[in-house]
């Protein structure tokens, strides 16, 4: 194992995921729930103008 | 009494107010105006909970327990007791406006009983951890209504770029939730709790 002990504990600690990993998907939902609400506001004021 | 069942309700603080989201996007009807006005008023909450965290420093709003190593009374803490717990109202009452149903406002006294309840409990932290302090300042701020006066300064602030990353998740949150309740503007979506009465557009 590279890290975290050997056999069973250290292959779970192995397939843990990364730190990095869950922050990089919390920004991409981040960026994505931002995109999506700042359309859909834009869509609402053109619903309001129409 | 009060104090455990709030100190049980303060560990799982970020997941209560999820049925309420639930009930906000099955019954969402929002109208373009409802929507604009409900995501206006949760970034204002969100504002609020950006300045405080600018005092409490970004690490307490994660913590499990309550925990903390001087009592903080500047900034917006000069004003409420709970201006997290007022902002997440806020916001809260944002998605509701978004989603355009009186009736959803009606589980408005259960939020407020469970951060009151929350609040109790952190309360009683703030005797046994501040002896000295936490009586005069429970006594002079209240809990959840603001008073009028100038917040007090602090003599140093947490920059707000430290606070904004750990705070993504609770924005994230708040924004799929609009997102969620915003996309029956475009779509039409069943709606599973249908009652006719709505805030704008009439019935």
């Amino acid at each position: 194992m590279e890290s975290g002990g050997s056999g069973l504990i250290g292959a779970i600690k192995s397939l843990r995921p990364r730190k990095r990993f869950r922050r990089a998907a919390v920004a991409a939902f981040f960026i994505l729930v931002t995109a999506g609400l700042a359309a859909e506001m834009i869509g609402a004021v053109a619903l309001l103008l129409e | 009494m009060t104090e455990t069942f709030g100190r049980f309700l303060y560990t799982f603080r970020g997941f209560i107010p999820l049925p309420v989201f639930a009930a906000a996007f099955l019954a969402a009807a929002p109208h373009p105006a409802s929507f604009l006005a409900g995501t206006a008023a949760a970034a204002a909450g969100e504002a609020i909970r950006l300045w405080a965290l600018t005092y409490i420093g970004p690490k307490s709003r994660a913590e499990r327990k309550t925990r903390a190593s001087r009592l903080i009374r500047e900034g917006p803490y000069s004003i409420v007791r709970n201006p997290l717990y007022v902002a997440n109202m806020i916001m809260i009452a944002g998605v509701l406006l978004a989603a355009n149903r009186p009736w959803l406002f009606a589980l408005c006294p259960a939020l407020v009983a469970y951060y009151f309840l929350v609040a109790k409990a952190e309360e009683g932290f703030l005797r046994i951890a501040f002896p000295a302090e936490a009586d005069s300042y429970i006594r002079e701020v209240g809990a959840f209504i603001p008073a009028l006066r100038k917040p007090a300064p602090a003599a140093e602030r947490f920059p707000l770029s430290e606070c904004i990353f750990p705070e993504i998740n609770t924005i994230a949150a708040a924004e799929a939730c609009l997102c969620a309740v915003g996309i029956k503007l475009f779509v039409r979506i069943p709606v599973a709790l249908d009652f006719s009465d709505r805030i704008f557009g009439g019935c």
